[in-house]
């Protein structure tokens, strides 16, 4: 091939790879305008009737949840009738969790070049009342039953440059003075009686204890991961069990389900650990795609959020239930569509 | 050694001695290599920095699970870049073996884009990136030290990681501008990192000129070392001065976590960093080619070893963290391109791309020892502690260094 046809090649090639790439563009956001995306029914949280739609399903257990269907807007659905989602249309969270009264919503500041979020308070009918900025891509969030402390986990990445160690930041919030608190990395730690310390400490999956002074969370440190019980007057943690990572603990504080990978290839597996004997034992089949903190749905039963197959999040993300008793074996059940980050009110 | 085909570049050269003359006068090759991986790592970051987020909100999987594999695939890659070096000297085919790695990181976006949402491909073709990395860094080096005489070997390899490092900064930006003007469009990310890594492997194919080394001996005789020990000498250096360098994560969470530099700013830091190498990474090649490679290292080793004490000062955390982004930024530009252009300098053309993967990964597996050297240290004792044991190591490196490098930085030392 002579010199002139390959270099006008190349520019053929380069305009064909820049015109395809441009008309794709147009396409996608050509696409994006028609359809506004969501199918469902939105309810307006401003709306003094959805207010008292609300607060009725508030008066007995009710599941709040954030929908696929939506680009995460906050879920309600009644434990007795779940074929009826009500979608609020509320903020669009990636993690959220409720109290007895307000909530905690995490959403993704889209308009930050770097990996930016922000934590909002939310009142018993999602209206937002304050803000925090978080310094990462949130992870988890939690609140205690009664609403007094919330807890928010985040990312921490080394921006461009992928990199195995990972940075956590969790930031402990009184709920009702709608302000942070505090940050873990400055509780002290204890194992076996001796201090603890290294400069990874690492710690997400807070779940709360009925006192919420008390909580339960994952420290990783080092490739390890323990459970760490932590006490917020005293700023203080105590390690109690190795190999478990992101714990909820019972609304009886007899169990804690957890997350373990037996191998970094494979995925995630539930297991069960009772409080009082240490004995534990898995509850769902090795190799899972879960990524949520396990909420409890009674003293018997955890929900979760779970990809199963590809495609886009509505279809393959979905809300599955565990029996968490021993005999009942490894076990799962589909519980709820289009929906994650569940949070069970009672 | 040098063949027709750079008979006519090398008469260019020396004609223009002012810096600007110099840079024009850096051969073609290496200006459309730079072009070539600027484009591939703007296609690679793109798609690296927005990785987490599509796992984490769209995907809903732990960016761990294609994370937490890296540590493993580290030794790989550097294992394909050994085999990849050696099998470029012996076939001599240096563009057909760069290209299939910058291919290779192609078929990876490919891939990425025709998978569509799942998890399940992210971890093989975040894998098929690295691999394509490991296997085009040895011959693309070689290409840029065969195409330049030695006295301009530091320019040459500066430009390159100048343009290199534009990619590396470029692509974030550009992948995060994308998500923030079009919803969930991780789709079009991966497109237009496709189209950038395609353009970037035409670049390649259709004007990088593969070096023209003549005819040598027997393929078998690349496995052995050169005789004159120039090149054992500097492997070692580079060795020894990895197993005595801190990563940039540390030096990073030291900022962060015991001096409270605001996690606010971490970030910037990340940005800083390769800004400050990209802007000095040819200046530097330059002042390595007038002064000696071998003392521009060793400076940009010393400028190392003054983080350390900076990072140990207990001075003011914004003047420490504003120190320690420029010392870092010296240090990358000081000792990057110009370590491969010292090796380069060492090795006959022959044996060209295997050396430059051994001295690079005899530095990685050094690096990766202090790692771990320096996270246990830190564990076991106070943080000063560790970072006074890294002073002393590193001075004493130095020191090894200094005697092992020294017919190389003597004054009438000609590359």
């Amino acid at each position: 091939m002579s010199n002139r046809i390959r270099v006008a090649a190349f520019w053929i090639f380069v305009a064909a790879c820049v015109g395809s790439a441009i008309a794709y563009v147009r396409w996608r956001t050509g696409a994006a305008e028609r359809a506004t995306g969501i199918s469902v029914p939105l309810y307006d949280i401003a709306d003094p009737a959805v207010g008292a739609m609300i607060d009725g399903m508030r008066a007995k257990p009710v599941l709040f949840f954030q929908s696929a269907s939506a680009y995460g807007r906050i879920g309600a659905v009644d434990l007795d009738n779940l074929a009826e989602q009500k979608i609020m249309d509320t903020l669009e969270c990636e993690r959220s969790h409720f109290g007895k009264t307000d909530g905690l919503c995490l959403v993704l500041n889209r308009e930050s070049i770097q990996p930016r979020a922000f934590a909002y308070f939310l009142d018993r009918r999602f209206q937002p009342s304050g803000r925090l900025d978080l310094a990462g891509l949130p992870i988890r969030a939690r609140v205690s039953a009664d609403a007094k402390h919330a807890a928010s986990t985040v990312f921490v990445t080394g921006e461009s440059y992928a990199s195995e160690d990972f940075t956590t930041r969790t930031t402990i919030y009184d709920l009702q003075a709608r302000k942070a608190i505090v940050d873990l990395e400055q509780f002290t730690v204890e194992r076996n009686g001796q201090p603890f310390s290294n400069v990874d400490f690492n710690y997400w999956g807070v779940t709360f204890r009925r006192d919420s002074n008390r909580f339960l969370a994952t420290l990783g440190t080092g490739g390890k991961r323990f459970l760490v019980e932590g006490d917020i007057a005293q700023r203080r943690f105590r390690v109690i069990a190795d190999d478990v990572e992101c714990p909820s603990l019972s609304p009886d504080e007899r169990h804690v389900v957890f997350k373990r990978q037996r191998s970094k290839a494979t995925g995630w597996q539930l297991w069960a650990m009772n409080m009082e004997t240490r004995e534990s034992w898995p509850i769902t089949e090795d190799q899972q795609d879960i990524d949520d903190q396990v909420e409890w749905l009674d003293n018997e039963h955890v929900l979760y959020g779970m990809v199963l197959g590809s495609g886009l999040p509505e279809e393959v993300l979905g809300l599955w239930s565990s029996r968490v008793d021993k005999a009942a074996g490894k076990n799962r059940e589909f519980f709820l569509r289009s929906a994650w980050s569940p949070a069970v009110v009672r | 050694m040098y063949q027709s085909g750079l008979k006519s570049d090398l008469r260019r050269h020396n004609t223009d001695q002012t810096f600007r003359g110099r840079i024009r006068n850096v051969h073609r090759n290496v200006w459309l290599l730079g072009i070539t991986s600027l484009l591939t790592d703007m296609s690679s970051e793109m798609v690296v920095a927005v990785l987490p987020v599509y796992a984490l909100y769209f995907l809903h999987v732990t960016p761990a699970t294609f994370g937490i594999i890296d540590g493993i695939q580290q030794g790989g890659a550097s294992l394909v870049k050994l085999l990849a070096g050696f099998a470029t000297d012996r076939t001599r085919r240096y563009k057909t073996i760069a290209a299939s790695g910058y291919g290779a990181s192609l078929l990876s976006r490919v891939g990425l884009l025709l998978a569509g949402p799942s998890a399940s491909w992210l971890t093989p073709l975040v894998a098929l990136d690295r691999i394509g990395k490991g296997i085009r860094t040895a011959p693309r080096d070689a290409i840029i030290s065969l195409s330049v005489e030695r006295a301009s070997l530091g320019t040459a390899f500066g430009v390159h990681r100048t343009l290199d490092t534009i990619g590396a900064l470029l692509g974030p930006l550009l992948g995060f501008a994308i998500l923030l003007q079009i919803r969930d469009g991780y789709d079009v990310v991966f497109v237009i990192s496709v189209a950038l890594a395609a353009i970037a492997v035409a670049v390649l194919v259709t004007f990088v000129r593969s070096p023209a080394t003549g005819s040598f001996d027997a393929p078998a005789e690349a496995l052995a070392i050169p005789k004159d020990g120039r090149f054992t000498r500097v492997a070692i250096s580079a060795a020894v001065l990895g197993l005595a360098t801190v990563s940039d994560s540390f030096v990073y969470l030291t900022l962060q976590r015991l001096l409270g530099f605001p996690i606010e700013y971490l970030p910037l830091l990340y940005v800083a960093t390769p800004g400050i190498y990209l802007t000095l990474a040819t200046p530097v090649g330059r002042i390595a080619d007038r002064f000696g490679s071998a003392r521009v290292v060793i400076a940009g080793y010393i400028s190392m070893l003054v983080l350390y004490l900076v990072l140990g000062s207990g001075l003011n955390p914004m003047v420490v963290g504003v120190s320690a982004v420029i010392l870092l930024g010296v240090f990358y530009a000081a000792t990057d391109g110009v370590f491969a252009a010292l090796a380069s300098a060492a090795l006959p053309v022959e044996r060209r791309a295997a050396g430059l993967a051994a001295v690079s990964t005899a530095n990685d597996v050094g690096r990766m020892f202090a790692s771990v050297l320096f996270g246990w240290l830190w564990s076991s004792g106070a943080t000063a502690d560790a970072l006074r044991h890294f002073q002393i190591g590193l001075i004493v490196a130095l020191c090894v260094v200094a005697v092992l490098l020294w017919p190389m930085l003597r004054r009438d030392y000609r590359e």
